[in-house]
C-alpha cells in the first residue's frame, strides 16, 4: 500500500511542478520577450511533448501499481 | 519590455549564435537516448540473476518516464534562457539582459557614451568555421566589464557599436 501511495505521490508533485512551470515560462515569453518574433509554436510544441511524457508517466504508474497488486 | 524615448530606435537585437541550441538538443537527444542503452544491460544483468525480478520492467518504465518528463522541461527551461539573453542595441544605449534559470533575471542599461572599450573573441575550430564568439564590453558604470559568449559574428556586433559611438 505505501508503494502505491509513493507513486501517487511523485505522479502528483509531478503533475504540479509540471503545471507551474508550464505557467512560468509563459509568464516570462508574455513578459520579457524583448523582439516582436512570437514563439507559440515553441510553447505549444513544449506543451504538446510534456503532455506526451506525462501521459507515459501517467501510463506507468497505472501499470506500476496494477502490477503491485 | 524596454522603454524607449522619442528619438530612440532598436538598431539591433542579439542572441546567441545558433549552435549553442543546436550543442543542447544533442545532448538532450543523448539524455533521451541513454535509458534505452541502460535497458539493454539490465537485460543481460536480469538473465544472470538466479530469482525473477517481477516489478522490475514496470518500475524501470516508470524511472524513465519520469526522467524523460523533466528532461524535456529542463530543455524548455534552456531555451528560454537562450530566447531570453538578449543585447538590444538602440543609438543611445545597450540593454543587456541575463536570464538565468525561471528566477533570476539581471538587466543593464549602458548608454553609449559610457562604453570605453570593445574587444572580441573567437577561440577554437568551430568557433572559426561557424563565426561565433566572444563579446566583451568594457564601461566607466559600477560594474565595468559585460560580456556576451556565442554570439554570432562578434566583428559584426563591434563593428555596429563602433558605428554608434563615432557618430
Amino acid at each position: 500500500m505505501a508503494w502505491k501511495n509513493l507513486i501517487v505521490l511523485i505522479t502528483l508533485v509531478l503533475f504540479a511542478g509540471w503545471a507551474f512551470v508550464s505557467w512560468m515560462i509563459r509568464f516570462h515569453i508574455k513578459k520579457y520577450s524583448v523582439t516582436e518574433r512570437s514563439i507559440k509554436i515553441i510553447y505549444i510544441i513544449y506543451l504538446a511533448g510534456s503532455a506526451l511524457f506525462f501521459g507515459f508517466v501517467l501510463l506507468n504508474a497505472f501499470t506500476l501499481i496494477i502490477s503491485l497488486k | 519590455m524596454i522603454s524607449l524615448t522619442q528619438e530612440e530606435k532598436i538598431i539591433a537585437v542579439i542572441r546567441r549564435h545558433l549552435i549553442w541550441l543546436v550543442a543542447k538538443i544533442f545532448s538532450f537527444a543523448v539524455l533521451l537516448v541513454s535509458p534505452i542503452i541502460l535497458y539493454q544491460f539490465l537485460s543481460l544483468a536480469e538473465k544472470s540473476l538466479s530469482f525473477k525480478v517481477v516489478y522490475l520492467n514496470q518500475l524501470y518504465f516508470f524511472i524513465v518516464s519520469v526522467f524523460y518528463f523533466i528532461t524535456w522541461i529542463y530543455f524548455f527551461i534552456d531555451f528560454l534562457d537562450y530566447w531570453l539573453d538578449v543585447w538590444v542595441i538602440t543609438n543611445k544605449k545597450m540593454v543587456i539582459i541575463d536570464q538565468k534559470g525561471l528566477f533570476h533575471r539581471d538587466i543593464s542599461e549602458i548608454p553609449i557614451d559610457k562604453i570605453q572599450d570593445i574587444k572580441t573573441s573567437t577561440e577554437g575550430f568551430l568557433q572559426t568555421t561557424i563565426n561565433f564568439g566572444t563579446v566583451s564590453v568594457q564601461t566607466a558604470s559600477e560594474e565595468n566589464s559585460f560580456k556576451f559568449d556565442s554570439v554570432p559574428d562578434p566583428e559584426k556586433v563591434k563593428d555596429i557599436l563602433l558605428k554608434i559611438m563615432h557618430k
